[in-house]
């Protein structure tokens, strides 16, 4: 750090012992030795192999005392004179030997450095593992300790020796006040600070463990905690990235307010976050199996980019390093992203250890899936009951069904071989223009991700196998799991719209033109005849909501529309709602038989012209996956079964998985007119399937066939894969378990991150609550337990709270309960001058914790005391009220922002839409995170910013307004009453009698302000002067305006914005 | 402006000399005030981030204005003038050249294009541009031209978040905000790093200016075009002058009673920033008002009166650097001309050339170049192949042309080179890494000593890259 900064910084980055007097211990390898090794020596002489100079290790005792290359050991215990790491940090300053060398651009050692390093390698040279690392055990309770909670007894052991006291306890309205922020983020009422100061009277312990309970027990609880979450969870409502659109993400979010109300298990928590899609649901619980699949989402919070032309995979392996990083900071408290491009510097994970990790994450699809809300989710429960109920009665008629299906089977596939089928190899297919970016896979079917396009065309050459003889072409549309809901199309429902394909024979003499401007030549277009398919939907218009125009007439319908010759019409396969995300074919055959010349080629063009009038491609209709095949057979048609089945067929009958065993039962009985009773039956079963509530972004777990092989990506980089390499977890951490080797890599990691055997899980959990309720974790930077963690000033505390929460079920709820009931979080929080000089950061808690609310509990407070607050958990996110001028700063235009108004626009904060590149200005002003990566604390600024936004924005001005009519209708009949009720609203504390002088001295202002005709009392108390509500009696709009002018004062108080 | 916790700035003082007067007299003992007074000095010594400072090194530049072009101008058809690719106009690049090579949209073995647009010598210096650049061209003199700029992305948001925060990954703090951690500002009430925007908005979004994980109040501050230049700047409805500033006092005098029972210097620090946003309620409005600036110079910028955009917020720029500002940036977001390259680009330079010289040209008139630097540029350049008909131009990272004035370097000088076809750099090139290890130096700093420590590393705007351009330092 350079000079100028560690100036800057000095105060607050002086370790604690230079602030409290202690007693010099000996030298600690953890607190005094690996912080100087760390920083000068382990960049070159640390456990990364690739940076390694001169073939030397000072990370490791046994490399130190052997030395490098030089044959010297670096380090001789006991003898400091003979030890070459010392006489090289003390060489003169313009030797060679001088380390750390001048190319390192690090500073010589300070005397006092070396001092220490003589002073340990004199003592024997120790090696200690970094604390952090060795898992946590319970600390055993100090001598003598007498307190009712142990957490007490560790903290005045500390406190004491550093010769501080303890503060008394505060005041019970400021005690209330603290619980109600920071167990339920909002403040309490006036009639609930009665009632706790009443029962507090009576008895302290008891209306304070009461109070606790209450507010433990309320649904408030859950939106207050999920935050702190969502901060590290890099929760947002958008993509992210250039156009930034919006995403629907939000059933996430509830689930995790509801996992939180519920005081689910941490550990649970996390596990079904990383791997619930692989854990089996409880049985007939159908709101239990979206529950596990919708806590996936987590991993799905990463941006993802839309941007024109981006190549899919690159920012795929983005938004795995995303996750990597996330779980670094969230849930490990180790710093797995510095290992991304090579082997950390600092802590113990290789570059392969990274990379084993993200394997495990890896085999995975970005699944959108379908959420339906709980009547809804009954709804199908049924419709899927009485599926399996008639076809049970089916299989119950038809004993031998087993036999009659497997003769259907052999029949069908007999059929199939009637038309054989060779499939085109497509040579670099293209979308128009480049905007997106197709792929092949290895079956040959083309798959587009990326970006969303709109109308154009995919095309591709191809050489087929045969060239003699063609009388027809197949074109399959296929799922994929990486397509919305699974495809095959990418439309808002997973479904396409092909208006029209086309075929052509490219000579021999055929050349790529340099630029469109240079027209094609040799290219021959091929007429092709009829069309048929295995699903033939009926003709419908275009979606009203997204035609260009009144005359917009295009059309979807069957598969004549892809040779008709018309682009308004387009083939599009709709089985409706519930069975639409399923393969479909067509066959086209060509009006003559197709022979190719030596050196010629096809060319297909897919021509897409259906989609919306969005413009960033929300309404497209692309299919995302295909496959084009040949065949010489004469008189080929499509579909005597649906595709699904045939695919099924194609797998041999003792590999078929249950759902392809079921497809071909389906498609038998469907097909067989003597079960038309059952058929019917299934169809009105089916015609009640429910449309979606939302969706959300989930990961799937991508199947045998599909296994998708993790390399270790040299420097990082997404196209420079060097070794295989399998997935693991972190080799220097605690071993997987030996029954977790038999589960899927990602479960496995799931249940590791979380095991009880882990150094750092339960410590990082533990932090991130202590850091909500005490201003700062006791690791202060709470993403990082890593060896350049300062070590915590209270280690004890820590451990036991750790062990405490592991040892009673991972419960949240226990662990706030057993902070807040201590007597350390129940001190008074004023600061004397001697703590300010002696412990500024409050680490020995001396005192009780104060500091400014987090953005979201600010705005709240708001709301919630001018009487605003609209209390309703979860559902879509809410657009803000924010100034036009905002949106100019947006790439794309921001037509989607709906303003909230009535009650919406008064929802708690943690519902205000989230949009990546354009941060809420009023949250972003108080430091909430936009979410682009993953954020375990805030930083806490006071900035002007801040101080417009409580003062001017407009949802806060409507709360100075509502708050002046509470006021006036609720507080008294004096001027005097009034001011102190909205100081007590705002507050929480009665005021003093020159605080209430000081508010109704302001009102002077604006009522002479108003009485002389400079200002609008209306507009002032209303925001628009055509505006009058009812008021109270006797009450005027003068009244009402001067009430907010004092209001606005209340409400920008630094303790109604504090928790004190 | 200090947007941080410190009772230390003139502004604050006077503010604590205020109370000391009024409160002296309600009944707080002088021992407990002289001791709470003498703390708060104490705190505010360490811990104000926003004092100027020095930097470690002579500096050559003390502010920074970057104009930077959003969308990625085409070097081809601006600043590096290719004969031969005219001549090869049509023709298929040479297939070695495309060898790992990738653009964006196209199929890399595309025509070339030829530049449509005349080229001619300009100044002193003789140095070569554009028809497109007439107002460029008087001030070339005075320009150095980095013609070998090279990045690593090739799509727009990863390469606008590398330009201006050193790497393609969103998280990091951006060029303004590292210098104001390391100069801190001389606004006294102004922010220190602004932001001024035109055309659309930028495909980096508000990382772009992000302060990544330096604390928040180095993050740069976007003044809007239209409505409050600083969101809620305004007062709310029916509240004037006299009512804000009544309310501003009551907030200051009961959070002072507030200090005084609590002993929080974080209340210190709430008051003065309530103090300063009544500040910044005068003084950026006085900033946006260029009324007062002389019709010479309204004409020298092409400024019309109330309107906004890029020739408004060039001469904003000088006159908030004026005003002590350390980081003013642009944005101008329109120069992605995959097609309609002629028309789109003589529209772009209509909106810009005039302004963008006027403001070398002001700044030198009025002795600020030279301690100033400013710098044009893009995210990357554009390909010398052709994409669609024969009038677009598809994303090109390995080379392109930036210039830079002022702040200590070369005059009229021209650094680098590309091929024959303006498509890699035959001389001396410039990454991004090095472009910003220089821009640092100007600053005073050796960039691998810019640090800011984030989950135990020492971060730096240059990662682990970046060496500083001698060649272009006068």
């Amino acid at each position: 750090m350079s000079r100028f900064a560690f100036i800057g910084f000095a105060a607050l980055a002086l370790p604690l012992s230079a602030q409290v007097q202690q007693p010099v211990p000996p030298v600690d390898f953890n607190r005094d030795v690996r912080p100087i090794l760390s920083d000068n020596c382990f960049t070159c002489h640390g456990q990364d192999e690739g940076s390694r100079k001169g073939g030397l290790r000072l990370d490791d005792r046994t490399h130190a005392l052997t030395g490098g290359k030089t044959g010297l050991p670096a380090i001789v215990p006991g003898k400091p004179d003979e030890s070459e790491l010392l006489l090289r940090i003390i060489a003169p300053h313009d030797s060679e030997d001088l380390m750390p060398t001048a190319e390192s651009k690090k500073a010589p050692l300070t005397p006092s450095q070396v001092a220490t390093l003589r002073h340990w390698i004199a003592e024997g040279a120790e090696y200690q593992a970094h604390w952090a690392f060795i898992p946590p055990s319970r600390p055993a309770l100090p001598a003598g300790a007498n307190d009712k909670n142990p957490l007490d007894a560790f903290v005045s052991i500390r406190r004491t020796a550093a010769g501080l006291k303890a503060a008394p306890e505060a005041a019970p309205e400021t005690l209330a006040r603290r619980l109600w922020l920071d167990l339920v983020g909002l403040p309490p009422s006036p009639r609930e600070l009665d009632e706790f100061i009443a029962a507090y009277a009576r008895d302290r312990d008891q209306a304070y463990a009461a109070l606790v309970e209450t507010l433990l027990a309320s649904p408030r609880y859950g939106e207050k905690w999920a935050r702190h979450w969502l901060d590290a969870a890099r929760y947002a409502d958008s993509d992210g990235y250039e156009k930034d659109l919006p995403r629907q993400q939000w059933a996430w979010r509830d689930w995790v307010i509801k996992s939180i109300n519920a005081d689910q298990p941490y550990d649970q928590f996390i596990i079904d976050q990383i791997a619930g899609d692989l854990l089996a649901p409880a049985e007939r619980d159908p709101q239990h199996a979206q529950d596990l699949r919708v806590a996936t989402g987590y991993l799905r919070n990463a941006m993802v980019n839309q941007e024109g032309a981006i190549i899919n995979e690159q920012y795929r392996i983005e938004g795995m390093f995303d996750r990597m990083d996330a779980l670094g900071k969230g849930v490990l408290g180790v710093t797995l992203q510095c290992a991304q491009c090579h082997t950390h510097k600092f802590d113990p994970i290789t570059h392969d250890d990274y990379f084993r990790v993200f394997a495990a994450l890896n085999n995975t699809y970005e699944a959108t899936m379908r959420i339906y809300g709980p009547e809804k989710l009954a709804t199908l429960e049924r419709v899927h009951r009485g599926l399996a109920a008639e076809d049970a009665k089916l299989k119950a008629a038809q004993p031998n069904w087993t036999q009659l299906l497997s003769a259907w089977a052999e029949a069908q596939s007999a059929a199939l071989v009637a038309t054989p089928w060779a499939t085109l190899t497509p040579v670099e297919p293209v979308w128009s223009g480049g905007l997106a970016h197709p792929t092949v896979l290895p079956d040959g079917s083309v798959l587009t991700l990326g970006t969303r396009v709109g109308d154009g065309e995919l095309s591709f050459t191809t050489t087929p196998k045969f060239t003699a003889g063609i009388t027809a072409l197949r074109l399959e549309a296929l799922t994929d799991g990486d397509l919305i809901f699974g495809g095959p199309g990418r439309s808002p429902d997973g479904l396409f719209g092909v208006s029209e394909l086309e075929v052509e024979v490219l000579g021999a003499d055929y050349v790529k033109p340099a630029s469109e401007k240079v027209t094609e030549t040799h290219v021959k277009k091929i007429e092709l005849a009829q069309a048929s398919a295995d699903f033939e939907a009926p003709s419908r218009l275009i979606d009203k909501n997204v035609r260009r125009n009144d005359d917009d007439k295009r059309v979807f319908g069957p598969s004549a529309y892809l040779v008709d010759g018309k682009l308004e019409t387009a083939w599009s396969p709709d089985r409706g709602v519930g069975r639409r995300n399923a393969p479909s074919e067509a066959v086209v055959r060509f009006k003559e038989p197709l022979t190719l010349a030596p050196g010629e080629q096809l060319r297909l063009r897919l021509r897409f012209k259906h989609s919306g009038k969005d413009g960033q491609g929300r309404d497209t209709q692309l299919l995302g996956r295909f496959r084009v095949a040949l065949t010489p057979a004469p008189d080929a048609t499509a579909g005597a079964i649906p595709t699904a089945a045939r695919l099924a067929l194609a797998v041999p009958a003792t590999a078929r998985t249950a759902e392809e065993q079921a497809t071909l039962f389906a498609a038998w009985r469907s097909g067989n007119a003597s079960f038309a009773e059952t058929n019917a039956a299934i169809a009105q079963l089916w015609a009640q399937y429910p449309v979606e509530d939302t969706t959300v972004l989930v990961l799937g777990e991508r199947s045998p066939a599909a296994t998708r092989a993790t390399f270790r990506l040299d420097r990082g980089e997404w196209n420079n894969p060097k070794g295989l390499v399998a997935a693991g977890t972190l080799g220097f951490m605690h071993a997987l378990r030996p029954e977790q080797a038999e589960e899927p890599a990602r479960l496995a990691l799931a249940r590791w991150l979380v095991d009880r055997r882990s150094p750092t899980a339960s410590r990082v959990a533990v932090n991130r609550v202590w850091q909500a309720l005490f201003g700062a974790g006791l690791v202060d930077a709470s993403e990082d337990f890593g060896v350049r963690a300062p070590a915590p000033a209270l280690p004890e505390v820590l451990d036991w709270l750790a062990v405490e929460f592991m040892d009673r079920g991972w419960s949240q709820k226990q662990l706030i309960r057993t902070l807040v009931s201590s007597a350390t979080y129940r001190q008074s929080s004023v600061i004397t001058p001697e703590l300010q000089e002696r412990d500024p950061k409050n680490r020995l808690l001396a005192r009780g914790p104060r500091f400014r609310a987090e953005a979201e509990v600010i705005r709240d407070i708001a709301l919630s005391t001018s009487g605003l607050l609209t209390e309703k958990i979860g559902g879509p996110s809410v657009f803000p009220p924010v100034p036009e001028s905002l949106f100019a700063s947006s790439f794309i235009p921001v037509n989607f922002w709906e303003t909230a108004t009535g009650a919406e626009r008064y929802r708690r904060s943690l519902y205000v839409f989230r949009r990546r590149s354009m941060p809420d200005p009023v949250l972003a002003s108080f430091d909430a995170p936009n979410g682009d990566s993953a954020c375990a604390s805030r930083p806490r600024s006071n900035t002007p910013l801040a101080a417009l936004a409580s003062l001017n924005e407009i949802v806060f001005v409507e709360a100075a307004q509502a708050l002046a009519l509470r006021i006036l209708r609720e507080g008294g009949p004096t001027e005097e009453a009034r001011a102190a009720y909205g100081f007590r609203l705002c507050t929480a504390r009665a005021a003093r009698p020159d605080e209430i002088a000081e508010v109704l001295a302001l009102m002077q202002t604006p009522r002479q302000r108003v009485a002389e005709g400079w200002i609008s009392a209306r507009e002032l108390a209303f925001g628009d002067a055509a505006k009058l509500p009812v008021l109270p009696a006797g009450i005027t709009p003068a009244d009402v305006a001067a009430w907010t002018v004092a209001a606005r004062v209340l409400l920008n108080l630094d303790e109604t914005l504090t928790k004190s | 402006m200090n947007f941080a916790p410190d009772l230390h700035r003139a502004s604050a003082r006077n503010l604590s000399r205020r109370w000391f007067l009024r409160e002296c007299g309600v009944g707080l003992g002088g021992i407990a005030l002289a001791q709470l007074m003498q703390r708060d000095a104490h705190a505010a010594a360490a811990k104000n981030p926003f004092a100027p400072k020095l930097p470690p090194q002579a500096a050559k530049a003390k502010r920074v204005i970057f104009l930077f072009h959003a969308g990625a101008p085409s070097h081809l058809d601006l600043f590096d003038h290719k004969p031969e690719l005219t001549q090869r106009d049509g023709q298929l690049p040479p297939a070695e050249l495309l060898k790992n090579y990738r653009a964006a949209f196209i199929n890399p073995n595309s025509a070339l294009l030829g530049t449509k647009f005349k080229f001619q010598r300009y100044g002193k210096s003789g140095v070569e541009l554009s028809e497109l650049l007439p107002h460029t061209g008087k001030i070339v003199d005075d320009l150095c031209l980095i013609r070998s700029m090279q990045t690593d992305a090739v799509n727009h948001a990863p390469a606008q978040i590398m330009m201006n925060t050193g790497s393609p990954q969103f998280g990091r703090p951006s060029l303004g905000s590292w210098s104001l951690y390391g100069l801190g500002s001389e606004a006294e009430n102004l922010p220190g790093y602004v932001v001024l925007s035109s055309a659309k908005g930028t495909s980096g979004g508000a990382s772009n200016w992000g302060c990544g994980f330096l604390p928040t109040m180095y993050a740069g501050i976007p003044f809007r075009a239209s409505g409050d230049p600083i969101l809620y700047l305004s007062n709310p409805r029916g509240i004037d002058d006299a009512t804000q500033r009544a309310s501003l006092d009551a907030i200051t005098r009961l959070n002072q009673r507030s200090l005084i029972e609590s002993g929080d210097p974080e209340v210190a620090a709430r008051i003065q920033g309530y103090e300063m946003a009544a500040q910044l309620q005068q003084s950026a409005p006085d900033l946006m008002d260029i009324g007062k600036e002389s019709k010479e110079t309204l004409e020298l910028y092409g400024v019309e009166p109330g309107k906004s955009g890029y020739a408004r917020n060039c001469l904003l720029a000088r006159r908030l650097i004026e005003r002590g500002v350390r980081f003013v940036q642009l944005f101008h977001e329109a120069w992605d001309q995959h097609g309609n390259l002629s028309k789109d680009l003589q529209k772009n330079c209509r909106d810009t050339d005039r302004a963008s010289a006027a403001l070398v040209q002001d700044l030198k008139q009025r002795g600020l170049l030279e301690d100033t630097l400013v710098i044009w540029g893009g995210e990357f350049g554009r390909t010398p192949m052709v994409q669609g008909g024969n009038d677009g131009r598809d994303h090109h990272n390995r080379g392109f042309t930036m210039w830079l004035a002022g702040g200590g370097v070369k005059a009229g000088h021209v650094h680098g080179a590309t091929d024959d076809l303006g498509f890699n750099v035959a001389r001396d090139p410039v990454h991004v890494h090095d472009l910003h290890a220089t821009i640092l130096h100007q600053l005073g700093f050796d960039h691998t000593k810019l640090t800011y420590r984030f989950q135990g590393r020492d971060f730096r705007l240059t990662d682990v890259h970046g060496e500083v351009v001698k060649g272009i330092l006068a």
